[in-house]
């Protein structure tokens, strides 16, 4: 029963170290970007050709970057579950901040609509109050 | 608020939310960069996610139930279910080699070079707290470990 799982994470994992693929998302990207490409064929009927575009390797420090998100996570449920920190999730579970937000959901699928919106805002927000970045 | 889940459906739920936002950040960029992350990201996680819910599924159809307190322990006998959901859960932390690595490292380039270097900060975080929740779960529920 586990077969299609294991093959849909095999498929995760081997897909993005295709060459191929990551240069065929960028032509797409660059192409879909190409506002003189639209007028072009707009005004002229005609289409003007697509650079040929090779994605760039990805660097060693972004490499670094995952690898410690990852031991970030794991160390973040290692935190959840390890049994000699009960005093210190004790300690969180005071403020109630888990049962705050778990209070503000009720399972119904527009509320999960409402948190995109949420999110985008929050985003808006800290893009016009962080000095410089916009 | 994924973090915060203890129901597995809604705990993937609000990650997909979490990283919907992610996808944004890279339309919002409108580079050819990072939307060509956008889009590497969003593959490597349709796959890893579709991955998860499987595996809920199947616990589901076996426990009759996906409350996570409930599952503690319940499945030391299905170690592969485990090594899956693990793997996925490190999948979306976007550990190398999986498709969401490079569509992340795509984006946060993206933003650096954008200037908006800040960025890379929230898309770790936000990853960092939705794959430290199903690593959890996989925890409790694979290895028994926790309270609960």
């Amino acid at each position: 029963m586990t077969a299609p799982a294991i093959l849909l994470l095999v498929i995760a994992a081997t897909l993005g170290t295709f060459q191929s693929f990551r240069d065929a998302v960028l032509r797409s990207s660059i192409r879909m970007q190409d506002w003189q490409a639209y007028t072009h064929r707009v005004l002229e009927g005609t289409a003007i050709p697509v650079l040929p575009a090779q994605s760039q390797s990805i660097s060693a420090s972004a490499t670094i970057q995952s690898v410690e998100v990852t031991i970030a996570a794991i160390a973040l449920a290692w935190f959840a579950l390890a049994p000699g920190l009960g005093p210190a999730r004790r300690f969180i579970g005071r403020a109630h901040v888990f049962n705050l937000l778990r209070s503000l959901h009720s399972g119904v699928v527009g509320d999960y609509v409402m948190w995109i919106a949420m999110g985008v805002v929050a985003l808006g927000l800290t893009l016009f109050y962080i000095p410089g970045s916009y | 608020m994924c973090f915060a889940q203890f129901h597995l459906k809604r705990m993937l739920a609000f990650s997909t939310i979490s990283h919907m936002e992610l996808l944004f950040v890279g339309f919002g960029l409108f580079t050819p960069a990072g939307m060509a992350g956008l889009l590497v990201y969003l593959a490597g996680h349709s796959f890893v996610k579709a991955a998860l819910f499987l595996t809920t599924g199947i616990l589901l159809h076996r426990f009759r139930t996906v409350e996570e307190l409930e599952l503690k322990g319940q499945c030391p006998v299905s170690p592969v279910t485990g090594i899956v959901f693990s793997v996925a859960g490190s999948a979306l932390a976007g550990m190398p080699p999986f498709t969401t690595f490079f569509g992340s490292a795509w984006l946060d380039e993206a933003a650096r070079s954008s200037g908006y270097g800040w960025i890379t900060v929230v898309t770790s975080l936000a990853a960092i707290a939705t794959a430290g929740a199903v690593l959890r779960v996989a925890g409790r529920i694979f290895l028994g470990l926790g309270p609960g």
